[in-house]
């Protein structure tokens, strides 16, 4: 796919990395957002110049061994493989050898200019602590190997700078691409058999909605490509001109819009999900002795979680201890607490803010427990299956550990369960959680 | 969950016979660090059955080996019916969603190999695969079920999509590297999960090559992927083969896997293990359960499911199941979405998540450009609740199982289901323990067989056994009730008796099955009054009516009224759903037949009042309309008033009249209804030997099913004898003291003599002089004011224990004392 609109790019990427037998840099950083054209105008650049190239995505690199074996068998053309054994392929696991094999590798093909793409370098930082120092002085380890390392990332450098023996590597930002050179992108979408007027106009509609929600050209993309039919069904089945944009946009409008509210959630549809949570709704309700309650007041429906009964109460109580102080346990769930000082309304109004924007806190063990058998009133007796629901609640996430300095006497945790969650789950129960919420009590 | 996870990793799997026997809850909580002695699990051991563990609750003398065959044997009997129709719905039961889910999978694979196939493809088009196809599958908290939902949707998707399937689970993925290699040697190690349902084939499960772990990337893998491709195109036997699901989805299982052959070129090593495997795998599997012949149910559903699906693309996708998504460490997981989509046109993987909570979560743990890497499709599998419906009713009120739950057994596993877990597994378990428990602790139980197997046991029944059953309570109220000679007869003549227990029996058959139509015609009648005082469920009604009489309870009486408040429509609806129960179920019963009839009889009067009334309706407006007034629309003007007032009043006049007739009609129903119910509807312990064939102490289950740490701890430090089982401890009363217990027993009986401040010293000397007994006579004048310094160094152990149990803990308040943190001695 050729570039365009990086012209300065790849004239500055050109001229740093030379011509034909001249000494390449040790390293180059390509920065710049995600969908920026990097790799691309990287791989354009070392295909014109012909330089033997090894693309490297650092995310998999768990470890360095997988980055040296890598781009030595990219570079040899070997394929890594299990049938071929061993033997073959070759093994390198330390900096060392990743040298020794480089020269030997660049040896038996002539000395060739090479180059390795790294994408994502940021995670190498995380890898090993000698691995991105390394890479940025290969030049210096290798001294008769003409190799360059292109680093990517969407970081700044300043990022790359915490490692001890760091090389400035070149530079070459590449900024957000403007709305027109968006729309030149974009164009080159176009399918053969439109007319590139038509596209044209279908581009900057798309783009005048969505350039709001995100510059990505990757999600931008993506849109035009999914929009695409239904802006043309009317012009194929006849009933608008081509060029009559206006009943086009009023066509195309309403889905737009509607696919706004979806930008990066790429689900493909939910009907059957939403087929059975229904039937769910109506299986809790019945589940539980309570009064019916008006399903409307559902208020998301995929806030609804199906839990036991007894898991419901404990995370209630859970979402109660995270966020009322502890001091107003007693207020709250003890049938005679004395009477409330005035002198304390002054201080509430603080708190009252602070506690929901602080976000939940973290509360011992023993006070869920004890929150969570005064709001169920009948008796329970604490058996196994109680303490199971809590660690159930904990690897569904809707509790989470929280630090405490002995995890086995007195272990806490925090709710981290969404709002609406607990929302929907006090309805099923019946439980007036705002009776029971400090700050709106 | 404790106990569950230790239940699973302890090296040897405790089944819930052994637990029931041997292995208490102590054992597995963790209070003495004593290691049972566990026969060593060798293949060709002898298997130790659940047999050498039946014991007998009573006493039988001589009786009892015979007593011990005969239980144990219905025992087996039943739970094979049980076992029988539960798989059956185990197979059946997310049939739906995986059809739909396997549907897609297969879609999207075609999909993305097309692409994969061609990767010069024009840009735009690659670009728009960009994303990774995911099935976002929502299975629900409950967790024990969940393995057995993925072990089918697994053996489901080899058979139809493709060999390759690689199963992942948030404990052995902590790290990418952890990650990575589970799937890649699980996608090209394949074919294993096949095997694993029997573990003790789990040797078995590397089918295919051995992978390095240093080999596990993604360039190895589409590699090896690459290879597959090719060597399936040289042997078009395999992938083109006519699927005839039909016939043998098992078999394909195997041969339909590429790597049939060794690689050409494989060093001898790799043909070595897997392939041997594979093959000494398959004929055991055959052998194993030979019940699996043709037409067994999750054949059925495989192939129904299959012959949907278009023929298997030569090119299968690798799929990835991600069991439990949310315990994934996020950045683990954006990670492996991340090189999927990167690698997407090398090599086609489709993914599936498994979510317990809300298909939100994929996007909250994953990150914002991860998630754009992804193309999901959200299915839902079927709720527990629908399932333990359907478990209900087909395995605990059908007449093809001759044991039944009582009521207060049904509402303890119930309780525990909805309060505790929705897992219908647990539920099926406790179920199992009700079963075992009735077989070993009710004599009686040698009678509760399938009724075809009856007469012939009975024949074998000595008078000694037969004696057990006159002794039933149940059966003397018969006998009582019965004329004097009768009497006599019953309780002297043995085969005079068989022959009536037989009858009796067959009636308590009869009996049931009819008291579960009549359990479900309620639940229709029922479920659709506001707030539901009888529940929706027939479950709900099925508790009320199994342990008392359905017509006497409160709830009956609030139901009642409801139906009698009930309009013509509703009530007519409502009729038609009984009849629909009916209908389905009367078989050869006579009073439902009846009942059928009798129902019918009035609905039919129900409507043809409607169409009376109907014509009564058009007849007074006409006589309004003569009137002149035009019927109901009455214009209000001041003029008016009076007339309006006279109009009303005329109405008011005639409503009464007019709805009475429906309203007796309607009073008709209920009572015909209502003295069914009263004369059909008893719970179970009215019918004369019921004990046989009910099961009701829910007491003795609740000690199994309910795990009470506390009180677990409680007993294993006031008398270890009852866990440990060892010779040394046996103590003639509780609260005696001995020196052969465990130090920390001694420690904790002692610790209960004292007050909320124990002093340390004082309870050292205590111990000490308990402890020490042993070497007293010996070294008695040595022993003067000095302690032993093992004997110190012991006590110190046993203290620091307690308090990591939490019974005290050191304080402030006085020196060298420790708070008690319990109270009393218990
Ligand atoms: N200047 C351009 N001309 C044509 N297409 C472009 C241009 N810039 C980006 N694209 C398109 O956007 C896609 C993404 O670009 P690219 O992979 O180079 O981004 P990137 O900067 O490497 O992003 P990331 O940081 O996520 O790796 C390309 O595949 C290409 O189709
Ligand atoms: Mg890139």
């Amino acid at each position: 796919m050729e570039v365009c609109g990086r012209d300065a790019q790849v004239k500055l990427l050109t001229g740093l990395l030379g011509q034909e037998g001249t000494l390449m840099p040790s390293s180059v950083f390509l920065h710049g957002h995600s969908g920026t054209g990097k790799t691309l105008v990287a791989r354009h650049v070392l295909q014109c110049l012909g330089v033997l190239m090894s693309h490297i995505n650092c995310i998999e690199v768990y470890c360095p061994q997988v980055l040296f074996e890598a781009v030595l068998s990219q570079l040899t053309g070997s394929v890594p493989s299990l049938t071929t054994g061993q033997s073959s392929s070759i093994s390198c696991d330390s900096l060392g050898e990743f040298v020794h094999h480089l020269a030997t590798v660049s040896h038996t093909l002539g000395q060739p200019r090479m180059a390795i793409m790294l994408e994502h370098s940021e995670r190498l930082r995380d890898c090993a602590a000698n691995i991105l120092p390394g890479l940025c002085r290969l030049q210096e380890l290798t001294p008769d190997v003409n190799i360059t390392v292109i680093f990517m990332s969407t970081l700044s450098l300043e990022k790359f700078r915490i490692s001890t023996g760091f090389m400035e590597p070149l530079v070459v930002h590449f900024p957000q691409y403007s709305k027109d050179e968006l729309l030149k992108i974009l164009e080159k979408l176009r399918p053969p058999t439109t007319s590139e007027e038509f596209f044209k106009n279908y581009i900057s509609l798309v783009l005048s909605v969505f350039y709001h929600a995100t510059r990505d050209l990757a999600e931008l993309m993506h849109q035009v490509q999914q929009h695409f039919e239904v802006y043309r069904e009317p012009v194929v089945q006849g009933e608008v001109e081509e060029d009559d944009v206006r009943r086009l946009w009023r066509n195309i409008e309403p889905h737009l819009k509607k696919a706004m509210s979806t930008v990066y959630l790429r689900e493909v549809s939910r009907t059957h999900y939403d087929k059975m949570q229904k039937l769910i709704e109506t299986n809790t309700k019945d589940l539980l002795p309570s009064e019916s309650i008006g399903l409307d007041s559902f208020s998301s429906k995929t806030a609804m979680v199906e839990l036991p009964l007894y898991s419901r109460y404990l995370l209630v109580a859970a979402h109660l201890a995270s966020y009322n102080p502890a001091r107003t346990d007693r207020r709250f769930f003890m049938k005679h607490h004395g009477k409330q000082r005035k002198t304390q309304a002054s201080i509430k109004a603080k708190e009252r803010c602070s506690s929901h924007l602080v976000g939940p806190k973290s509360f011992p063990l023993d006070r869920l427990m004890a929150i969570f058998y005064s709001i169920v009133e009948e008796e329970i007796t604490p058996t196994a299956s109680l303490f199971t629901q809590l660690s159930t609640l904990l690897s569904l996430q809707l509790l989470i550990p929280s630090g405490g300095d002995d995890a086995l006497q007195n272990p806490k945790y925090k709710c981290v369960a969404p709002h609406e969650v607990v929302h929907s789950v006090c309805k099923s129960i019946n439980f007036d959680l705002s009776r029971y919420t400090y700050g709106q009590a | 969950m404790v106990i569950q996870q230790r239940y699973q990793t302890s090296s040897v799997t405790i089944t819930w016979d052994e637990l029931y026997n041997g292995a208490k809850l102590g054992d597995l909580i963790g209070v003495f660090a004593f290691k049972r002695q566990r026969q060593s699990k060798s293949k060709n051991g002898p298997r130790v059955s659940t047999l050498d563990y039946w014991s007998q609750a009573l006493e039988w003398g001589e009786e009892g080996e015979a007593f011990k065959e005969l239980t144990y044997r219905n025992y087996t009997r039943c739970w094979t019916i049980a076992s029988d129709i539960l798989q059956e719905l185990q197979d059946n039961i997310h049939s739906r969603v995986f059809q739909s889910l396997i549907t897609y999978i297969d879609r999207a694979g075609r999909k993305l190999t097309s692409l994969t196939v061609a990767p010069d493809l024009p840009s735009s088009l690659v670009h728009s695969l960009a994303s990774v196809p995911t099935a976002c599958l929502v299975t629900g908290v409950n967790m024990p079920d969940r393995d057995a939902t993925f072990d089918s949707l697994v053996g489901l998707l080899r058979a139809s999509v493709t060999p390759h399937v690689a199963r992942l689970q948030s404990k052995e993925c902590s790290t990418l590297r952890a990650a990575m290699y589970k799937m890649i040697s699980q996608l090209i190690g394949g074919g294993g999960w096949a095997t694993l349902e029997d573990d003790e084939e789990e040797e078995v499960v590397m089918a295919g090559p051995k992978v390095k772990r240093r080999q596990c990337t993604m360039a190895v893998l589409s590699v090896w992927y690459r290879e597959q491709l090719s060597t399936g195109e040289e042997d078009p036997g395999h992938t083109k083969s006519p699927i005839k699901a039909t016939q043998s989805p098992r078999k394909r299982a195997y041969p339909s896997s590429p790597r049939k052959k060794p690689f050409p070129g494989s060093p001898s090593k790799l043909s070595r293990s897997p392939v041997k495997r594979a093959l000494s795998g398959s004929p055991s599997k055959t052998e194993r359960d030979p019940q699996e012949v043709e037409g067994s149910p999750r054949k059925k559903i495989k192939s129904s499911i299959i012959s949907q699906l278009p023929e298997r693309s030569s090119k299968p996708p690798l799929v990835v199941i991600l069991e439990d998504l949310e315990s994934f460490h996020p950045r683990v997981l954006s990670d492996l979405v991340l090189i999927c989509s990167e690698y997407r046109q090398a090599v086609p993987i489709v993914l599936v998540f498994g979510v317990a909570t809300t298909p939100d979560k994929v996007h909250q743990s994953l990150s914002h450009n991860a998630s754009a890497c992804l193309a999901m499709e959200v299915f839902r599998a079927e709720p527990s609740t629908h399932y333990l419906t359907r478990v209900i009713e087909k395995v605990l009120m059908s007449t093809k199982l001759p044991f039944h739950l009582g009521g207060r057994p049904f509402k303890l596993l119930l309780d525990i289901f909805l309060y505790n877990d929705l897992s219908v597994e647990n539920f099926i378990k406790g179920l199992k323990v009700c079963m075992m428990e009735h077989f070993m602790g009710h004599a009686s139980s040698v009678l509760c067989c399938p009724a075809a197997n009856r007469p012939a046991l009975l024949r074998n029944v000595t008078s000694a056994q037969l004696d057990l059953v006159r002794k039933l309570p149940s059966f003397k109220t018969f006998v009582e009730a019965a004329p004097p000679k009768e009497q006599v007869a019953l309780l002297l003549d043995d085969s005079h008796t068989k022959e009536v227990i037989l009858s009796l029996l067959d009636k308590v058959d009869v009996w049931y099955a009819r008291f579960c139509v009549l359990v479900k015609v309620v639940n229709a009648l029922t479920n659709r009054i506001p707030g539901a005082p009888l529940g929706r469920q027939v479950r709900e009604v099925l508790a009320v009516c199994l342990s008392r009489p359905l017509v006497d309870t409160e709830e009956f009486q609030e139901a009642e009224k409801g139906v009698r408040n009930m309009a013509r429509e509703e009530l007519l609806t409502v009729l038609q759903n009984v009849l629909d129960v009916l209908k389905e179920h009367h078989g050869e019963d006579k009073v439902l037949s009846e009942l059928l009839n009798e129902v019918s009889l009035l609905m039919g009067r129900l409507s043809s009042m409607d169409q009376l009334t109907q014509t009564e309706e058009e007849e007074e407006e006409e006589e309004a309309s003569a009137d002149g007034s035009g019927g109901a629309a009455v214009t209000l003007g001041p003029s008016d008033r009076f007339r309006l007032r006279e109009k009303l009043l005329e109405m008011a006049k005639k409503k009464p009249k007019k709805s009475s007739k429906y309203e007796s009609l309607r009073s008709e129903v209920v009572h015909f209804l209502s003295d069914t119910f009263t004369s059909h509807l008893q719970p179970p312990t009215s019918q004369p030997l019921h004990e046989v064939l009910f099961f009701h102490s829910s007491q003795a289950v609740k000690r199994q099913l309910v795990g009470l740490p506390r009180p677990a701890l409680t007993t294993a430090l006031a008398n270890p004898h009852h866990y440990l089982q060892c010779k040394c401890c046996q103590l003639e009363e509780p609260s005696s003291l001995v020196t052969s217990l465990p130090d920390l027993s001694v420690a904790y009986k002692l610790h209960l003599e004292c007050g909320r401040l124990i002093n340390l010293y004082d309870w050292l000397q205590a111990f000490v002089s308990v402890v020490g007994q042993e070497d007293e006579e010996d070294e008695s004048s040595a022993r003067s004011k000095k302690i032993d310094e093992k004997l110190q160094a012991r006590f110190v152990l046993a203290v620091s224990e307690l308090q990591f149990l939490g019974f005290i803990k050191p304080t402030k308040r006085k020196t060298d004392h420790v708070a008690r943190l319990t109270w009393g001695a218990c």
